[in-house]
């Protein structure tokens, strides 16, 4: 399937290149391929969405880049450098599936964290306020909730706040609305793009969701399973910002359907 | 640590949960529908619940002198609860002066033994070697009835307090060790993933994430080792002891004072219950959240 033409220049330099990057888990019935051969490379303050059947390693890719994992062969550059140095420049956020939240802090203290660890120097680099931070996620006044007194959609915008915390040039999200109901994440959807428009992160958003896929993206990645591989990139031309609306544009429409078709042979 | 201060826990009313930060509810996104709340008793279902429990003693109590006084069961057999009330005040200093050893022991022994399961809890977690090495020894010296253990102890460390101690810290041991490892690994993989993405130390790990993870584990133990141990000091004082409710529960077996029996082990279950509830209280003070 073609690409179609790019608007969204691909000369931007790379935040993130991974090259024929291999990975294989050793499993109980001998070696299971997770990703093969795969190359992505997605520019510097680029919003990419990733989707693909269960099991085509999308979450695998995501772990590869934020150097959770390591590849068998090929390589996986961030920010021109190799992963686990952005990962210790503290350059990367990442956005769990669960939110993650530590249940004995509160929101702010949650969003302090990233703060508090990864060496003495933490609280001197450059970092955003906490408190700043939970506002613009939308928790004006709910600083000092525990987690367990929030719903599952604050949960996911302190989340959010902690990743952006560090001030990070790449924000990988993992699938991180998939939890939510269709209108707390249509809505998160909306103010993800504020965010992104605000900060200008490079962010890599993995999901199940065609209609979230397309809505997000500048380009959604296609992948397919057995092996994991990238089966194909579609653009998404429409401008920013995209509103609710966008969902009953016809480009929209044509494009979420050829999504899908790229979904039903990969 | 230090938790912040979190007045839903502990009996406040709702209403304080929203205004705490000036702000109104209005202002939480209406989409993601009202906080969930940890249930609250309030103060009347306390009350209510401290009925029943008076009702409980109330009806048990009768139905003991019923039997008694039906069945006419001889007073060294069992005695009517009047005569225990009756020894629980006239031998009060007896009862008073030999709950100062056993308290002593218990706590002692308690303090030790779940210190020490702590320390080697952590050291497990750290080291599978050693945890390999040590934890089947571990199980297996378990395996050893307390009571076949005291006599070796006492045959050791003589007749004094420090057997005692040691028995009340074995018995406190086990359950908090085998809790503390298990909490200590209580860590889902996605927490564990955030702080290599922070590139957080071991040690940050530990501080940050282990530990809190392990205290509703460390705090179930404790309350089961608090109660224990106080099994522990009394058994071993049966084996050889002039003092302590051990020692008193046999002197008044063998001289058939069944009331005085009665009331010792009244005294030893106050004192068990007082440490489970310092136990429960330091809890309160420290979990102040909802562990998942």
């Amino acid at each position: 399937m073609a690409s179609g033409e790019l608007t969204h220049s691909r000369d931007a330099p790379a935040a993130i290149e991974v090259a024929k990057a291999t990975v294989r888990f050793s499993a109980d019935q001998g070696e299971v391929v997770a990703l093969q051969d795969l190359s992505v490379r997605i520019g510097a303050g680029q919003l990419v969405t990733v989707i693909g059947p269960s099991g085509c390693g999308k979450s695998t890719l995501l772990r590869l880049i934020a150097d959770l994992l390591a590849p068998n062969t090929g390589s996986v550059a961030v920010l021109g450098a190799p992963a686990d140095q952005a990962r210790r420049a503290r350059r990367l956020g990442f956005v769990f599936q669960d939110a993650a939240l530590l249940a004995w802090r509160t929101a702010i203290r949650n969003v302090e964290l990233p703060l508090e660890v990864g060496g003495r120097t933490s609280r001197d680099r450059p970092h955003r306020d906490p408190g700043e931070l939970l506002d613009l996620v939308g928790l004006e006044g709910r600083h000092h909730a525990y987690p367990q007194e929030l719903s599952g959609g604050m949960r996911q915008r302190v989340s959010i706040a902690r990743a952006l915390v560090t001030q990070p040039q790449v924000l990988l999200m993992d699938e991180p609305f998939g939890a939510l109901d269709a209108i707390t994440r249509g809505r998160l959807n909306v103010e993800l793009l504020n965010i992104w428009a605000k900060t200008g992160t490079t962010i890599v958003f993995v999901t199940h969701s065609i209609d979230e896929a397309v809505f997000l993206g500048q380009r959604v990645v296609v992948m397919s399973a057995n092996p994991g591989r990238v089966h194909t990139e579609i653009d998404v031309p429409m401008g920013y910002p995209r509103t609710p609306d966008l969902r009953e544009d016809a480009e929209f429409v044509a494009i979420a359907a050829q999504v899908r078709k790229a979904l039903e042979t990969a | 640590m230090k938790p912040e201060t979190h007045e839903t826990r502990n009996g406040m009313k709702p209403e304080t949960h929203e205004t705490r930060n000036g702000m109104k509810p209005e202002t939480a996104p209406s989409e993601e529908g009202a906080p969930r709340r940890p249930p609250r008793t309030p103060w009347q279902g306390h009350a209510r619940t401290a009925l029943w429990v008076i009702l409980g003693f109330v009806v048990t109590i009768s139905v003991w002198q019923a039997i008694i006084t039906i069945r006419d069961v001889p007073n060294y057999v069992v005695p009517p609860p009047g005569d225990v009330w009756e020894s629980l005040n006239s031998d009060f200093d007896t009862l008073w002066s030999n709950t100062k050893p056993t308290a002593i022991e218990s706590i002692g022994g308690f303090l030790i033994g779940s210190g020490g399961a702590i320390v080697l809890a952590i050291v497990f977690v750290h080291s599978r070697i050693l945890r390999r090495m040590f934890l089947p020894i571990v199980i297996v010296i378990r395996t050893i009835p307390v009571v076949a253990i005291a006599p070796v102890l006492v045959l050791m460390l003589g007749n004094g307090l420090a057997p005692k101690i040691v028995i009340a810290a074995l018995i406190s041991f086990f359950p908090t060790l085998v809790n503390m490892v298990e909490g200590l690994e209580a860590v889902d993989s996605q927490s564990l993933e955030l702080f290599r993405v922070l590139s957080a130390s071991k040690w940050e790990v530990f501080w940050k994430l282990r530990i809190y993870k392990s205290l509703p584990f460390l705090f179930a133990s404790l309350k089961i080792a608090s109660t224990a141990s106080v099994i522990g000091a009394v058994v071993a004082e049966w084996i050889g002891s002039d003092e302590g409710l051990g020692a008193l529960i046999i002197l008044a077996t063998f001289n058939f004072r069944t009331s005085l029996l009665y009331a010792t082990m009244v005294f030893a279950s106050i004192l068990a219950l007082v440490l489970f509830a310092a136990i429960a209280l330091l809890e309160r003070l420290i979990v102040r959240w909802q562990p998942e």
